[in-house]
């Protein structure tokens, strides 16, 4: 909304100058955008909460500025000279939806001139951004701008039978509206017509055939007010957005109708002669009225914090129109204005006083309090986790939820939750794995030849429940490819393999003091096919899965020009914050020495290391500490079909110092158990 | 035998001189005091072959002598020990000028640094954090918030839907309405998390971000309250010198409302292009909570009053590091994310 600093001084006093003016308008809600200093002018442009209709005119600007300032309000009175009455059967008005049209009213001007405006109002209108057309719409215009209130003008010879008729389309009507554009009406939309056409898109538009033209001679000007969802919708529908719409939408003041009406009809007489007829139509079957409201004192004071001075509270409401009626011991009865359909309650009183007596005049205080408050055991895991990968290496990601429903069919087996309304098809669904995000990260990088990566994300997937029963999961993804270290002056590269991911669970596991004992790693058996067959596994806490991590098939490494292994690991966090002991408990350390022993077998090829450590445990040493692989040799010394394992044993009592006797008895216990359980040899 | 003493201790003095080695040096010393055939130990032997009258003299001079080879040899043992130390340490000598061996760190997002930098402060007030859902009914984003249908603020040209009734929550107060429903006053909560708008995307606009919401009720709670803790947030977030303007606004869910403004951190409030040459930039929204709101989760709005304020942690995060594009959050371009 434009505002002239210079018409504004014409309705109120004001002691200060536009830059103050635009200062204590912003601090009282009214918030001026900018301040363009013209020759003779200067506008203030302001941008208004959507609750504030009244304030779309200098009048409901000025209202402001009085209570500002105190400074009266001048309100200029219009007197309207009317001639002879309006023949009812020439002239009439039919509301067929009053719910849509509370009231309208209408003016009949005969004889005009159409023809330019002065120019006084040519500028004044060029200064607020709107174009002059001819002497009857510009006053339309004008008016629209003093009062707030959008009124219309009708050519009367195109309207048959003048008779008005406000009711809503039916299917299959069109109307060429002002704008030049054939519009296919809706079923419902509320127009103004006459007996056999629509003339107008009520509180939007008018059409271009009963439009003012330099050949009307008779005007019909139209003043009313129209439900403002209606208008929303309809201006939505047909994309048309107006300085009516804008005003109907957010509520126009059924009171300012016939303000405005006079006020037109005075000044197209005044600039277009012609006669004004009596009287006027005003349809307004069920008039508002507004009841009264109390303003408690005591709960003004509770709610604000401070005491506000009577007369100070007095004063704010009067000037902005909310007339105290009585002034009583537990606060006042107030008149509410119908410019004001925002303020309705005893709160929204408590605004405006607090409003105007200033956000800025208010010392800060802060409440006191009961209790205190401390992170949540899964927040505190999540902190955990996170922080923990960052130590790891890791950076942090966030990538976005949406993503293109091949991807969740890729990645997992729930099909996605759909978006009504995405923004592109690559963005419609939301995501069922966070691995996707994750490659696109990575390819992000890789293609910035960024080429040691190691990234992860904490975030949420999406799925139905059940139909209509959405479910979100956290989960943890983790991916690295390229080098764990890269070549420098000291060490050759070193490129990542499956176990650095494994061995940043293990240890992000015992960060969350969870017993290494309870993890396990399954081969396969993941039951997707993005893992590359012979690289991927299950992660399982006990009896429930945790996870899973493997390589990414190269064919789809090769789908995002990726060229180089890709390892990646996804965690259900809910069940990792399930088994999580918030608070460790502490073991005893070993306060005499441990017997380290090494163990070299051949066994299959086909048996996994973890059977051999299981049987090992299996054979349930209680003496035994640690089982701690060294080396693994495949070929041309020892017999085909075969692989060496070498592992070191640790022995350790709590109680005493072992002696080598029962270590040497202890290895011959675990020799004899492989060989049986595995048939493993030793190797020599 | 004091002529042969004499040549020993000169024969001694030439051989210490040369020897240049441990291995030399005990040479030396079995050469003089070998307990088998040793040059002293000789002349010690041959002692009691002297006049009585001599012997004690002599055998103090022999004894002298040969406490002086054991400290000679020694002292002349740890000269070479620590020259040959020395010697081993040049050699290790490296150039440390080279660069340090780095393991690569990982870096927390800087949303998550931030997010935790504002939770904590609240901490600190007695805050604690309540989550919720992503995927939200209508009624918690928006009706129970007293945004009722046809409010502007529900076109779907701003909200992701997924069906009639359920949507992509628009702001995390979908929690503070959950929250409201689950426990009864005093409440002081902080609710991060993700948030949706159908905003095409561009330098300040991201259809997915961060929020962090905050919701105070208590009886007595002022406007005063809502002032004096959003100055102590802002200040602690950003600086003691940070200067904030509160401007009456309007929310469905908040009455009174405000627009929280800071004085500009880009330019310290002399006018720059971000701030538009106001010297304010605009940072969130926030209020007291409307009536309306307490009724739709049974909470007496005559006992209990209180505020609520939203923060876009991104917004923050764009203020706090200079980040000129709200992308770059997104991207997770690993030159961006290692700078936090």
């Amino acid at each position: 909304m434009k505002i002239s600093y210079r018409w504004l001084k014409e309705t109120v006093d004001i002691p200060v100058g536009p830059d103050q003016l635009a200062e204590d308008l912003t601090n009282c809600g009214l918030v001026v955008e900018t301040v363009d200093v013209e020759s003779s002018d200067t506008i203030l442009e302001l941008d208004l909460t959507t609750n504030r209709p009244d304030c779309l005119s200098h009048l409901g600007v000025a209202r402001e500025v009085s209570t500002l300032y105190q400074s009266p309000l001048r309100k200029s009175v219009v007197k309207v000279e009317e001639f002879q009455p309006v023949d009812p059967s020439q002239v009439s008005v039919r509301i067929d939806s009053p719910q849509l049209c509370r009231r309208y009213a209408a003016r009949v001007i005969q004889g005009v001139r159409v023809g330019s405006s002065p120019d006084w109002l040519r500028e004044r209108l060029n200064s607020l951004g709107i174009r002059p057309l001819n002497n009857i719409v510009d006053v339309t215009n004008y008016v629209l701008m003093e009062i707030g209130h959008p009124t219309h003008a009708f050519d009367l010879a195109k309207i048959q039978n003048a008779q008005i008729l406000v009711r809503k389309a039916q299917t299959g009507e069109k109307l060429l509206t002002l704008d030049g554009i054939q519009r296919h009406l809706e079923s419902g939309m509320l127009l103004i017509t006459d007996p056999v056409k629509p003339l107008a898109l009520a509180g939007i538009m008018g059409g271009q055939e009963s439009e003012i033209s330099v050949g009307t001679g008779d005007v019909l000007v139209e003043s009313a007010w129209f439900d403002p969802i209606s208008v929303r919708k309809t201006a939505k529908v047909l994309g048309l957005h107006t300085e009516a719409s804008h005003r109907f939408e957010r509520g126009a003041n059924v009171e300012a109708i016939l303000p405005a009406i006079d006020r037109v009809a005075q000044l197209i007489q005044q600039l277009a002669g012609g006669k004004i007829l009596g009287s006027m139509i005003d349809q307004y079957p069920q008039p508002l009225r507004r009841n009264s409201i109390l303003l408690r004192r005591a709960r003004l004071t509770q709610l604000i914090g401070l005491e506000i001075d009577s007369q100070e509270v007095e004063r704010i409401l009067n000037f902005l129109e909310f007339t105290v009626l009585k002034s009583l011991k537990e606060g006042w009865t107030v008149s509410l204005p119908t410019s004001r359909m925002d303020v309705e309650r005893e709160i929204d009183l408590i605004e405006e006083v607090a409003r105007h007596y200033g956000y800025g005049n208010l010392p800060p205080t802060l409440p006191s309090w009961r209790s205190g408050a401390h992170r949540g055991p899964d927040q505190l895991a999540e902190k955990i986790v996170t922080d923990k990968l960052v130590n790891l290496g890791y950076s942090e990601t966030l990538t976005s939820p949406f993503v293109d429903e091949k991807d969740n069919r890729r990645f997992s087996s729930n099909s996605g939750v759909a978006l009504l309304n995405p923004l592109s098809s690559e963005t419609g669904v939301m995501r069922t794995s966070l691995i996707p995000g994750l490659l696109a990260s990575l390819s992000w990088n890789y293609n910035r030849s960024i080429r040691s990566i190691r990234l992860f994300e904490i975030g949420k997937v999406y799925c139905w429940a059940d139909p209509g029963k959405p479910r979100e999961e956290l989960r943890l993804a983790m991916l690295v490819s390229g080098n764990l270290q890269d070549k420098s002056i000291h060490a050759s590269s070193q490129p990542f393999t499956l176990f650095d991911v494994k061995g940043d669970i293990q240890v992000l596991l015992g960060s969350l003091s969870i017993l290494s004992q309870a993890v396990r790693f399954k081969v396969g058996g993941t039951g997707v096919n993005y893992w590359h067959p012979g690289v991927a596994g299950e992660i399982w806490l006990e009896q429930t899965q945790l996870g899973f991590l493997g390589q990414l098939h190269p064919a789809i490494c090769e789908e995002y020009k990726v060229r180089q292994p890709v390892y990646i690991a996804e965690v259900w966090l809910s069940v990792l914050c399930s088994f999580w002991k918030v608070t460790p408990k502490m073991r005893k350390i070993p306060r005499f020495p441990s017997i380290h022993r090494d163990l070299s077998i051949l066994v299959d090829q086909a048996v996994a290391y973890a059977e051999i450590e299981s049987a090992i445990w299996g054979t349930g040493i209680q003496e035994l500490s640690q089982v701690l692989p060294f080396d693994l040799y495949q070929g041309d010394q020892i017999p085909s079909g075969k692989k060496g394992i070498s592992v070191t044993l640790v022995y350790q009592r709590l109680d005493r110092t072992l002696v080598e006797a029962e270590a040497t008895c202890y290895q011959e216990r675990v020799i004899a158990h492989l060989r049986d359980k595995l048939g493993a040899e030793l190797r020599s | 035998m004091q002529d042969k003493l004499a040549q020993l201790r000169q024969s001694f003095s030439q051989e210490l001189a040369e020897a240049k080695s441990k291995h030399q040096l005990s040479v030396l010393r079995d050469h003089y005091l070998r307990r088998k055939g040793g040059q002293v130990t000789l002349l010690m032997r041959d002692l009691k072959l002297i006049p009585a009258v001599d012997r004690r003299v002599l055998g103090q001079s022999l004894n002298q002598f040969k406490a002086f080879i054991e400290e000679a040899i020694q002292r002349a043992e740890k000269t070479i020990a620590t020259h040959s130390l020395e010697q081993q340490l040049a050699k290790d000598a490296i150039d440390i000028t080279l660069p340090g061996n780095q393991r690569p760190g990982g870096h927390l997002h800087p949303l998550t640094r931030v997010r935790r930098e504002i939770e904590e402060i609240f901490y600190s007030l007695g805050y604690s954090v309540e989550d919720g859902p992503e995927i939200e009914t209508t009624y918690y984003n928006f009706e129970a918030l007293n945004i009722p249908e046809h409010h502007p603020a529900r076109d779907d040209g701003d909200t992701f839907y997924l069906s009639d009734t359920l949507l992509l929550r628009t702001h995390t107060s979908p929690v503070q309405i959950r929250t409201m429903e689950r426990k009864s006053p005093p409440l002081r909560i902080v609710c991060p998390g993700t948030v949706y708008r159908r905003d095409n995307p561009d330098a300040t606009h991201s259809p997915v971000f961060q929020q962090i919401e905050g919701l105070v009720v208590d009886e007595h709670i002022t406007l005063r309250d809502f002032k004096g803790t959003m100055e102590y947030f802002l200040k602690s977030f950003f600086s003691e010198e940070t200067k904030v303007r509160f401007r009456p606004s309007y929310f469905g869910f908040t009455e009174p409302s405000a627009e929280l403004d800071i004085s500009c951190t880009f330019c310290s409030s002399r006018g720059c292009r971000i701030c538009k040459m106001s010297g304010w930039i605009e940072i969130f929204g926030a209020g007291m909570v409307d009536p309306e709101v307490f009724g739709h989760v049974g909470i007496d709005p005559e006992k209990y009053s209180g505020f609520a304020f939203g923060i876009g942690i991104d917004r923050f995060a764009m203020m706090k590091y200079g980040v000129d594009n709200i992308m770059h959050f997104y991207q997770n371009d690993l030159r961006f994310l290692q700078q936090f």
